[in-house]
């Protein structure tokens, strides 16, 4: 999943707040998800935004990727994640 | 909610009175029932029963109320004009109605709440085959080459007074909505089309960008944004720069750094409506080079002229 494009964002001290035109919504993520977002932003796919969060938060693996995969789905169903597209 | 100084500030626009007047002489016949949405001080109200209205219908949540119905009595009308105190789009008339009216624009047609109220009164009041007036707006958009506004607007975050540097904001003021009274002389472009609002069936948007070429080199600070309304088929106005002053003025909406376009390039702008608790703007420019290449891409956004806090982000939580 990559982050749609034309998405903008305001950071608020720890938050991250998301819009996009097409959605007539704010988004808010706290620190770990604005850590995901800009993972997501980078690139990574969940296990590697698992596995970065894990070397910066002191938390358990499976609780944590419960978190990501929380996140993960409510951005996707806001309309803020998009399956990149196939190269061929 | 307006005050008494603004409802006066609108009657004395002769460009809207002249134009909605016209549009009432030219829909009300003798017997016809009127529904004054958003009525103030019932300018719109007194003016159908002096052309023969049998009934009436004043409907404004503001306290201008008891003045639109101290007016009415005070011409005579006291019995032909229902005032109805309340919120719009929780009234229903006692009867239905043949034309509606009313004016709940800010700057743009994109004001809370005047496309709901209309729809409403359309629903719910309007006869069928019954009158709206307005019929439609229509939105336009040019470039803005008015480097004084432009400096008013960005001019005191890039200033240092005492050294103190202040140029974080540039980003908040270029991101903001400016209403503005533009001459003609401030447009570096024609004027494009962005959409319309057919008060009687909602927004319709261009899908493609709008794009200008330019034939000789000029700089351009933003884009200005007004409506052309039509009040009925053959009655309307025109809030373009240059034109008489209307209440309404434009919208500017500034780019982040001037651009400067020479000859032979363009600008392409990608303007989107985005409706929260009050309308955003968000405007994608691009300066293409006359081979076609993209120079420069702005992607600004009324949500980045939000000042956000801590307190504000958990109300957008909920």
């Amino acid at each position: 999943m990559r982050p749609v494009a034309g998405a903008l964002i305001q950071q608020v001290g720890e938050d991250l707040a998301l819009f996009h035109p097409a959605i007539p919504r704010v988004f808010v993520l706290n620190s770990v998800g604005a850590d995901i977002w800009r993972l997501l932003n980078a690139g990574c796919d969940k296990p590697a935004i698992v596995q970065h969060l894990l070397n910066l938060y002191d938390t358990d693996p499976a609780t944590l990727q419960i978190d990501v995969s929380k996140i993960i789905s409510d951005l996707q169903v806001a309309g803020l994640l998009t399956e990149p597209e196939a190269e061929f | 909610m307006y005050s008494l100084k603004d409802y006066g500030r609108m009657l004395s626009d002769r460009v809207r009175m002249r134009a909605y007047v016209r549009a009432l002489e030219q829909t009300v016949r003798p017997g016809s029932v009127v529904a004054d949405l958003g009525a103030g001080t019932g300018i719109f109200s007194l003016h159908a029963c002096r052309l023969g209205a049998r009934h009436v219908y004043a409907v404004d949540m503001s306290p201008a109320m008891t003045v639109a119905a101290a007016a009415a009595k005070a011409n005579g009308f006291s019995e032909r004009i229902t005032c109805i105190q309340a919120d719009c789009l929780r009234t229903y008339l006692p009867e239905k109605v043949d034309i509606v009216i009313g004016d709940l624009r800010g700057t743009l047609p994109f004001f809370p709440g005047n496309l709901e109220a209309f729809a409403h009164a359309q629903r719910h009041w309007l006869k069928p085959g019954g009158t709206l007036i307005p019929k439609r707006d229509v939105l336009k958009v040019a470039l803005v080459r008015d480097r004084l506004l432009y400096e008013k607007i960005t001019g005191p975050w890039r200033h240092q007074p005492a050294k103190l540097d202040l140029s974080i904001a540039l980003k908040w003021a270029v991101n903001q909505f400016a209403h503005v009274h533009l001459k003609g002389s401030a447009l570096a472009s024609a004027p494009k089309t962005w959409g319309s609002i057919d008060y009687g069936a909602g927004i319709q948007r261009n899908a493609q960008p709008l794009s200008w070429k330019s034939r000789r080199r000029t700089t351009a600070y933003g884009l200005a944004v007004w409506f052309d309304a039509e009040l009925t088929a053959t009655i309307g106005f025109s809030n373009r720069p240059g034109s008489s002053p209307a209440i309404y003025g434009q919208a500017f909406l500034p780019f982040e750094n001037p651009l400067t376009i020479s000859a032979g390039e363009s600008l392409q702008a990608d303007i989107q409506l985005t409706q929260l608790d009050d309308y955003l703007w968000s405007w994608q420019v691009e300066h293409r080079g006359s081979d076609g290449a993209v120079r420069r891409t702005l992607r600004q956004s009324m949500f980045l002229g939000m000042m956000l806090t801590t307190e504000a982000l958990k109300n957008l939580r909920q």
